[in-house]
């Protein structure tokens, strides 16, 4: 069976069991038993998403995390019903699923 | 309910169960990341319903809709929170599975090991989560305790319920690893999500329907807003949300799974799957407990909340059986993850380092060596032995039944956080050193350990948020006071970035070791 299989190793035999191991890597052409797609060459981040979209992405979600603990705190705290914290947290989740998605998009294939 | 309906459940279940995981295994397992990680070849489709069975344990149906049943919709905050932690997954997801794929890690605290180039601190992280991991484990089969003993009246008693619970999850543990573990996850997760929304849409529509069950919600003071009653006071909430929202990086029963997918498509599928799983299990699982919340006032205790509920009338008998019998599938594929993982950390972290330091296992190179072979052969096999202790060990401490569950699940994933700040080092910051590693794991864990068994609210917040602080100060402290692997780190590093396109100035990860020799 192809790839690493033995025991990781913090010795000197685990350098020579990499540097073996990666080089078998980097020689041979992929088997089967890793995905073909893995082994193509990355597309640039500007294909997919872009960097700088992605950075915006991740610091709203950093946001909206914080907003959740703060608003159902103040602004909903006296609000006893289903259009309060409840929706609140339901809408802010759904957002924060939806930038997690878009992103996962944009991982190498 | 009559007990005989709930043992035919639990037949049910286990010949189902039984067929599922025999009929997974394919030949014996030979090697430790065929019987731990599938050999990296899992699809997406079951890799998304194990990592979401794995994850969303019997703690859900009984431990959230109890919280929910005690504190109201704080709970809902609480457990979105945890899926909004999803995030970690995005971002460390791909790096953990690239540096699987360049290293052949099969647990992350042998990854810790590695990056930090010390066998103590891969030892030290793989104790440390055995240590807190056992009263998770614990609580799950508490969970199946309450559900069988609840649902029929305390026919079934806790000590049977839990006794059950542990024998099955022994016995599915080692027919064949993870794989089978991933096959009756993916059963588990499927009927449990399909039940419970059956279940949950019965039950509405018998009490009146959405607009009459906000209504009467609206009316019960505390139910729909936080701090509420006062169960959920920042501080609780705080304190019970921090271990949450970092639960997928530093649970390695479930950061464990991110070395199994065959490619970063298939990652991506199970993340998407856990997403849409997550939502839709949290939402039912809340608006349960929120009917427990209004048709039973006076339980005993919240985890009462859902096998009361079960065993009343407003649910009809064959569907109660089933969802219970969903709610024990969910706690064994917990158990078994986690006994999983727990083995697969002692054998390979504690045991193999301490074996090769006695020279009986001389030979450590490539598997295909005949040594190779017995070495891990044995690793396998005290993998294999470990179970049955850990599970004896969690259905002692579950005998305790200290608290809620869900209290207890975030106690114990409290004292898991103090892994994070390595975790996030190894991959982005280049000076952490073993040493940091070993010292913040080993008084982060003491300060969590002694705040939990002394039940203290310093300053009035919970142990996690001391836990996260104690660890990454002391972590970032005794790392810039001692050197670092800096080469390795490099390398480490590297090699857990997406590659660049061919032709680029900048080197693929594992070309300067080669090149150079320079990999110590």
């Amino acid at each position: 069976m192809r790839g690493p299989t033995g025991p990781a190793l913090w010795t000197d035999d685990y350098a020579a069991h990499h540097r073996v191991h990666c080089q078998q890597r980097l020689d041979s052409p992929p088997v089967s038993h890793f995905s073909s797609s893995t082994q193509a060459p990355s597309v640039e981040p500007s294909a997919t998403t872009p960097r700088r979209v992605r950075r915006w992405l991740l610091a709203a979600v950093a946001v909206i995390i914080v907003l959740m603990y703060l608003v159902p705190y103040t602004l909903l705290s006296d609000i006893n019903a289903w259009y309060g914290s409840f929706l609140f947290w339901t809408l802010t989740t759904l957002a924060v699923l939806i930038i997690n998605a878009v992103l996962a998009f944009g991982w190498e294939d | 309910m009559d007990a005989s309906w709930i043992w035919l459940g639990v037949a049910i279940y286990v010949v189902i169960a039984l067929a599922a995981a025999v009929l997974s295994r394919r030949g014996t397992s030979r090697t430790m990341s065929d019987y731990f990680l599938g050999s990296r070849r899992m699809g997406g489709f079951v890799s998304a319903m194990s990592y979401s069975a794995t994850t969303y344990s019997a703690f859900m149906m009984i431990g959230l809709a109890g919280l929910t049943y005690a504190g109201g919709v704080g709970a809902l905050g609480f457990e979105l929170l945890y899926l909004c932690g999803v995030t970690l997954m995005l971002i460390f997801g791909p790096r953990f599975w690239r540096v699987g794929q360049a290293y052949g890690y099969v647990t992350p605290t042998e990854m810790i090991g590695h990056r930090y180039r010390s066998k103590a601190a891969g030892a030290t992280t793989a104790l440390a989560s055995c240590l807190f991991l056992i009263p998770y484990a614990a609580v799950q089969l508490a969970g199946v305790g309450y559900l069988l003993s609840g649902m029929s009246g305390g026919a079934i008693t806790f000590t049977q319920g839990t006794t059950v619970a542990t024998v099955l999850a022994i016995i599915f543990a080692m027919i064949a690893g993870l794989r089978s573990v991933a096959w009756t996850d993916s059963l588990q997760a499927v009927v449990m999500i399909v039940s419970a929304s059956l279940v949950v849409i019965l039950v509405i529509r018998q009490l009146g329907g959405l607009g009459t069950f906000f209504d009467r919600l609206a009316a019960d003071p505390g139910a729909l807003s936080v701090p509420g009653t006062g169960y959920f006071t920042f501080s609780t909430f705080l304190a019970l949300t921090l271990p949450w929202i970092f639960f997928m990086i530093s649970n390695p029963q479930v950061s464990q799974r991110l070395y199994t997918p065959g490619s970063l498509r298939d990652l991506r599928r199970m993340m998407l799957g856990f997403m849409a799983f997550g939502f839709i299990y949290t939402m039912i699982t809340v608006v349960w407990g929120l009917t427990a919340r209004l048709e039973f006032q006076d339980l005993a205790s919240g985890d009462q909340a859902t096998p009361t509920l079960l065993a009343s009338g407003l649910v009809p008998l064959p569907l109660g059986i089933i969802v219970m019998v969903g709610i024990m599938a969910a706690a064994i594929s917990t158990i078994d993850s986690i006994m999983l993982t727990l083995s697969s950390m002692v054998s390979r972290d504690v045991y193999a380092p301490a074996a090769r330091r006695l020279g009986s296992d001389e030979h450590t190179s490539a598997a295909d060596t005949p040594a190779g072979h017995s070495a891990e052969g044995r690793q396998l096999l005290v993998g294999k032995l470990v179970i049955p202790v850990i599970a004896v060990l969690a259905y002692g401490f579950a005998h305790l039944q200290l608290d809620l569950i869900a209290v207890l699940s975030v106690s114990a994933s409290a004292g898991l956080l103090v892994m994070v700040p390595p975790i996030i080092g190894a991959f982005f910051w280049k000076r952490g050193t073993a040493a940091g590693v070993i010292t913040s794991v080993l008084v982060a864990g003491a300060i969590v350990l002694y705040l939990e068994a002394t039940s203290t609210r310093f300053l009035g917040q919970g142990s996690g948020v001391w836990g996260i602080l104690a660890a990454t100060s002391v972590f970032i402290l005794v790392s810039l006071a001692t050197r670092a692997p800096a080469e390795h780190a490099e390398d480490f590093i590297k090699a857990s970035r997406r590659r660049r396109k061919a032709g680029s100035t900048e080197p693929t990860p594992a070309a300067p070791a080669i090149a150079t020799g320079s990999q110590r």
